[in-house]
């Protein structure tokens, strides 16, 4: 028997089980169970398919995605400094299957959304009654020209999905010799976490201060400041690293030569020993496939803040980093998403109406050092008159980091993992 | 959704009447989802910030709000504790309390 055939007849078992298992359910309502599919189980996709199941063990759930394991890019930022191995950023999906969600390990390559029909890599066809996308982020890299060649050739990476390219990161710093320049190149708003690049200079200067004292970060910000925690990071680099980290504003990154390891911006030609450009981003391929990338820019998808269910196609729900809106791109947004969307599901499958007034929480550690980190934390509360995310008073960064602030941030970690995937 | 019968459509329209307590607990119910991230599943957290889960309601309700105005001194809290009314705040107390 192929491979493909076992698996999906192990998940058709899978699935029968389920529903013998939650037969009770099933003699309430007298309806068969809803079927919901959720693509990617990173941040936002896993979490979606364990709230529904926690919350309702009626709706039944399969979640897909290619990857045998999960890679955390929180965090990914000590590897590249060097204060924790990648194995630490590799957690297991196996408790995910003991909520009852059917995971697939295969690749959404399209939707049929008139159907309500998945098509996967591995030649299923799967139908659902909602659709929740949760895919992350793709990169615009041929924005940069020469990225891809120099990324084939491995003088260049963006590290911004957790895998090989942080490692690829991590070694060319180690094989940096002292004295060495190592360039980060952020782009503007919006993006997948803001305050990685600046996180990430921190990470490098606090390895560089010990191992290569004489070696400089030159920082071209595609953005107009450093937006996230700015004053937070400025006074760190000033008390921990002074004179090493160079952070030159307004300066997207629009060329890179890998021979010679030039970064070319619109107004100077930069050279590096290590050079790291994070090209901008915009919704998977996949989203644009769907009908669900539908901005102007054609960059993100609208959706409705109650539900998250797209503006443009019927019956599918987009969460986590695609998503149009003010909410910053991270983990721990992608998280609450999920459990709003989870919550809205769960309403409308039940047909009851979701609840119209949803409010998220956003967060994020950003470490300065091995032992200190800054913070942000705001919250935002649906307003259905302005059909927006409202910022609440008090929300934003702190202006200092601090010991507290890593040891916090560190169980933040440990309880996302766990509530995610635990 | 597949097909009802009219005695589950006649079920289903009386569910769906969810009265505003029900809305209540849901709204309350998603809210506290959102905590765990920080404070653990459950309201056990595996690291340094505090656990919620059985703590005394009216400690809970006073420390939220004594973190909200800044009587006690916070790292995060304060900057969340003024996105949630006083009410949400009473109820996220229950909610904490009531877990073991
Ligand atoms: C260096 C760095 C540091 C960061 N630090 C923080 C932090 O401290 N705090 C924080 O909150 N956030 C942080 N973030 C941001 C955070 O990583 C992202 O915002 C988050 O991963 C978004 O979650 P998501 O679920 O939307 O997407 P992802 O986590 O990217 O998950 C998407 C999943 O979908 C899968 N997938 C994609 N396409 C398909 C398909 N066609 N079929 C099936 N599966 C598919 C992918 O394999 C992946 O597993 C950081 C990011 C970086 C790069
Ligand atoms: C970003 C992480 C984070 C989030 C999200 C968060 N908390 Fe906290 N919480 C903390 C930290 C850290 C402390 C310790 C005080 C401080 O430094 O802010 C704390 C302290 C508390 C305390 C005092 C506990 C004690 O034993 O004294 C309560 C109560 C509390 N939080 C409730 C909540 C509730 C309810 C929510 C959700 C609405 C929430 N928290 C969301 C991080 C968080």
């Amino acid at each position: 028997m192929n491979p493909n055939r076992r698996q999906f007849l192990h998940a058709s078992v899978a699935s029968m089980a389920l529903a013998a298992a939650s037969g009770n359910a099933f003699a309430k309502s007298g309806k068969s169970h809803p079927h919901v599919v959720v693509v990617g189980a990173g941040w936002g996709g896993a979490t979606c398919a364990k709230y529904l199941r926690l919350w309702d063990p009626g709706i039944q759930v399969t979640l897909i995605e290619p990857n045998p394991h999960f890679i955390s890019c929180p965090m990914s930022n000590w590897v590249v400094g060097g204060f924790q191995d990648f194995d630490y950023l590799v957690k297991s999906y196996d408790n995910l299957p003991r909520y009852g969600i059917q995971m697939l390990q295969d690749l959404v390559i399209g939707v049929d959304a008139d159907k309500q029909v998945v098509r996967t890599r591995g030649g299923r066809r799967i139908r659902y009654d909602r659709l929740v996308l949760a895919p992350g982020m793709e990169w615009m890299t041929e924005t940069v020209e020469g990225y891809e060649d120099g990324a084939k050739a491995q003088k260049v990476m963006h590290a911004f999905r957790a895998g090989p390219e942080t490692l690829l990161l991590r070694k060319q710093l180690e094989a940096m010799p002292d004295g060495g320049v190592f360039i980060i190149a952020s782009p503007p708003r919006p993006g997948r976490c803001v305050s990685g690049p600046y996180e990430r200079a921190c990470a490098a200067a606090h390895y560089f201060k010990q191992h290569k004292p004489k070696s400089k970060i030159i920082m071209l910000d595609g953005d107009i400041d450093i937006v996230s925690k700015g004053p937070m990071f400025k006074a760190a680099w000033k008390e921990f690293y002074p004179g090493m980290i160079e952070h030159r504003p307004n300066n997207l990154a629009m060329g890179f030569d890998h021979r010679e390891m030039v970064v070319r911006t619109e107004f100077e030609d930069v050279k590096g020993d290590v050079v790291n450009i994070i090209p901008p981003q915009r919704a998977p391929r996949l989203c644009k496939d769907v009908g669900v990338r539908n901005d102007a820019l054609d960059r993100w998808c609208g959706i409705d803040f109650v539900t998250y269910e797209s503006t443009s196609v019927p019956k599918v729900h987009v969460i986590g980093d695609p998503v149009l809106s003010n909410m910053p791109k991270s983990a721990h947004v992608s998280n609450n998403q999920a459990k709003i969307c989870a919550a809205a599901l769960i309403e409308i499958l039940n047909d009851r109406q979701p609840l119209p007034t949803p409010v998220i929480g956003s967060t994020s550690y950003s470490i300065t050092s091995d032992h200190t980190s800054g913070s942000i934390a705001v919250v935002m509360r649906y307003d259905p008159a302005k059909k927006a995310y409202i910022r609440q008073p008090e929300g934003g960064a702190n202006t200092r980091h601090s010991e507290l602030d890593f040891a916090y941030g560190r169980a933040w970690h440990e309880n996302m993992w766990a509530d995610t995937l635990g | 959704m597949t097909k009802q019968s009219p005695l589950a459509a006649a079920v289903l329209a009386c569910l769906s009447m969810a009265g505003p307590t029900q809305a209540e607990d849901l709204h309350i119910k998603v809210i506290a989802a959102t905590c765990v991230n920080c404070h653990g599943q459950g309201g056990q957290s595996l690291g340094a910030v505090p656990s919620l889960a059985g703590q005394d309601v009216a400690y809970l309700q006073t420390a939220m709000l004594e973190q909200r105005s800044g009587v006690r001194e916070t790292t995060v809290m304060r900057r969340y504790m003024n996105g949630y009314t006083d009410t949400e705040i009473a109820k996220l107390a229950e909610h904490f309390s009531r877990l073991k």
